[in-house]
């Protein structure tokens, strides 16, 4: 079972690589998983205050395309070969 | 007040300065250009016959210290779309056009078929030049030559050969810091009206100027330092944000990702390709090219989105490569080379053509067998085509549903005859709304939907709901309100999240005006704005049939999330009823 975690803007230098790797069965253990090991992202993702939905303002992390708070949020099941995108706050037009 | 509106005709080799009516006094921008051309223009006249005028307006705070409001917007009725239109670029020019007092510049008259000017504005006075040495020659060299002769700090806008061929895809290029034209009011074939009425530039000079008076300064101090604060702490604007960091190209990812960036003339909404012509890449590159990133389009912006390309040896400067330029002119002609869509944005500022009809039209093209999608040498003969005016390029010059329907192509993705932006309604509906009801034309900038959709700003929708009158009604007025203000719609993005911002913005307009608004008043302001727009399309012949995306949109599904365009007919109708 493998995850394919990419980052971006911002999160892309924090973490120091574009893609990982991992293994995890929904979201929320993919994300323990991920501060765990680039430690450059702890705090810029999770908004421990929050304890319903607990993602800082205006990250945006998106399973397949879709983005978490319209799936089951931190409880998005993943399965093998599914691609997980982490964005920081981010604008244009 | 001792503000003045210019009236020019260049066929009748004459100006008048007026005084600013009751009714247009708490005017500026947007609402002061739509106004004036409902109040003046017939709709249903030839755009580019004698009876259009086209309008320059910089917004109400513009000229003035607030932060990030470098606007000026430019109306008329539009050749491309038949309605009518602003589009606004940020540039000096128009602060300096503010300084000196002047609320709205009017150019009529015409047709005039040679002997182009340029009008020159000073604290002297203002005067008609001849400008057809410039005729038929590029705007980079064009500029340059004008600095020379009339100083290096005047303001410019221009139209390019685009314009001088009538071209329904001719907008007006002002210079940017460096003096390039990169700085556009693109959309809407707005070039060719001011070319038809024999204009070719207007240069300001703003030595000497009085600058914008301001009724009530405390007022003013107090909003501007409300608008100051929320744009240096939200996150997207903050220094070191997301759009100083990456510029608005920090898009081209999340929005492949959502599935909604439209590449091979609206076929699939997400392609790997995508990600080498990513703002991450542009903005790496532009830093071993030794270009400028963050860069600012005019003085005060605190945002700071701008950046400087380069050639890939850091020569030739062209200006900015926005997200809008890189998509249209890139995945959705199949070209992911940022150096090929460079080249091919200079040659559009050169021109003078908006880069999102332009790649549309490419793309289209290439549907329609002119060439294969991803040829990039294709691409750039079609540009070649254009500079030497040949039945292929004056076809092209024409934009996207001209070329479309030149070359048999049904899936042509216009609305109102203007060609959209770089997000796929099919994938994100509530711009789709947008695009189908603002009475621009498919502009994604009417209504920002993608702020709430994709960024969680200003809220939380899913982009494949198709519920989403509410959204794009709500901002469509708060966008012709900023665009009325003149600050950059770019503060959206921290006055949605942060209300003392938007106080601020409100604080800012009351101290220039001596006006006693409030945030309340934003709705119903807009609003007015609106609603004389719509008035103007509808007596030009539209109808609520012409608020709907094209017919491909609702049929053909989009990978990868193989949705349609379903927002129904009822909805979209009551969007802006
Ligand atoms: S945010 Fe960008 S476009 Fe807006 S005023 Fe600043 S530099 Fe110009």
């Amino acid at each position: 079972m493998e995850i394919k975690v990419k980052f971006f803007a911002s999160f892309r230098d924090k973490a120091g690589v574009p893609v990982a790797r991992f293994c995890a069965g929904d979201v929320g253990e993919l994300f323990k998983d991920v501060l765990c090991e680039y430690e450059g992202l702890q705090g810029e993702i999770l908004d421990e205050s929050e304890s319903r939905f607990p993602l800082k303002k205006g990250v945006t992390v998106m399973v397949n395309g879709r983005n978490i708070r319209f799936l089951d949020g931190f409880s998005t099941k993943l399965n093998d070969g599914d691609s997980v995108a982490i964005f920081p706050p981010v604008g244009g037009g | 007040m001792s503000r003045k509106i210019l009236r020019v005709d260049v066929k009748n080799d004459q100006i008048d300065v007026e005084e600013v009516s009751e009714d247009y006094v708490a005017l500026g921008g947007r609402g002061l250009t739509s106004q004036i051309v409902f109040d003046e223009v017939d709709p249903t006249c030839n755009p580019l016959g004698p009876h259009n005028k086209v309008v320059f307006a910089p917004g109400i705070v513009t000229g003035t210290v607030a932060p990030t409001s470098g606007r000026i917007s430019v109306g008329a009725k539009s050749p491309l779309t038949g309605g009518i239109k602003e589009a606004n670029a940020g540039t000096s020019f128009a602060q300096k056009l503010a300084k000196l007092e002047i609320k709205a510049i009017i150019v009529e008259g015409g047709p005039v078929k040679s002997g182009y000017k340029a009008l020159r504005l000073d604290a002297d006075g203002a005067e008609l030049v001849d400008a057809d040495k410039w005729s038929g020659k590029g705007l980079y060299e064009v500029y340059e030559e004008i600095e020379e002769e009339f100083g290096e700090e005047i303001g410019i806008a221009g139209v390019g050969k685009s314009a001088e061929l009538s071209g329904h895809n001719s907008g007006i290029a002002f210079n940017d810091m460096e003096g390039m034209p990169s700085r556009y009011a693109g959309r809407g074939g707005l070039g060719a009206v001011m070319a038809t009425r024999g204009l070719k530039f207007i240069f300001v000079d703003d030595e000497g100027a009085p600058g914008v008076e301001i009724e009530d300064k405390q007022a003013f101090d107090r909003g501007r330092e409300k608008l100051a604060n929320a744009l240096t702490s939200h996150d997207v604007t903050k220094p070191g944000g997301a759009l100083n960091s990456y510029g608005t190209g920090v898009l081209v990812n999340i929005i492949n990702e959502a599935g909604g960036l439209p590449h091979r003339n609206f076929s699939r909404g997400s392609d790997e390709r995508a990600s080498k012509v990513s703002g991450e890449i542009k903005a790496k590159e532009i830093e071993e090219r030794e270009g400028k990133r963050p860069h600012r389009c005019s003085p005060g912006c605190l945002i700071g989105c701008s950046e400087t390309w380069t050639k890939e040896d850091g020569k030739e400067p062209m200006g900015v490569i926005e997200y809008e330029s890189v998509w249209a002119l890139g995945p959705n002609c199949e070209i992911y080379d940022l150096d090929v869509i460079g080249e091919l944005n200079r040659q559009c500022n050169d021109l003078g053509m908006d880069t999102i009809e332009a790649g549309n039209t490419i793309a289209v093209a290439m549907e329609g067998g002119v060439a294969d999608f991803g040829d990039e040498g294709a691409a750039l003969e079609m540009m070649d085509e254009i500079r030497e005016g040949t039945p292929l390029g004056r076809i092209l010059v024409n934009g996207t549903e001209f070329t479309g329907n030149a070359f048999g192509v049904t899936r042509i993705p216009t609305v109102k005859g203007q060609a959209m932006p770089a997000y796929d309604p099919r994938a994100i509906k509530g711009i789709g709304t947008t695009y189908a009801t603002t009475p621009m034309g498919a502009d994604h900038t009417a209504g920002y939907a993608i702020a709430t959709e994709i960024m969680g700003v200003g809220g939380d929708l899913d982009p494949l709901s198709p519920e989403k009158a509410e959204l794009s009604r709500n901002l469509q007025y708060s966008t012709a309100v900023i665009d009325t203000t003149g600050h950059c719609l770019f503060t959206a993005f921290a006055v949605l999240d942060i209300p003392e911002g938007l106080e601020g913005m409100v604080e800012e307009v009351n101290g220039v005006l001596g006006a006693d608004l409030t945030v309340d008043d934003i709705p119903e302001i807009g609003k007015s704005v609106i609603d004389v727009e719509r008035e103007f399309n509808k007596q030009a012949g539209f109808t609520k049939e012409d608020d709907r995306l094209p017919e491909f949109m609702r049929e053909e599904e989009l990978p990868p999330h193989n949705d349609v365009f379903d927002v129904s007919d009822e909805v979209l109708d009551e969007v802006l009823s």
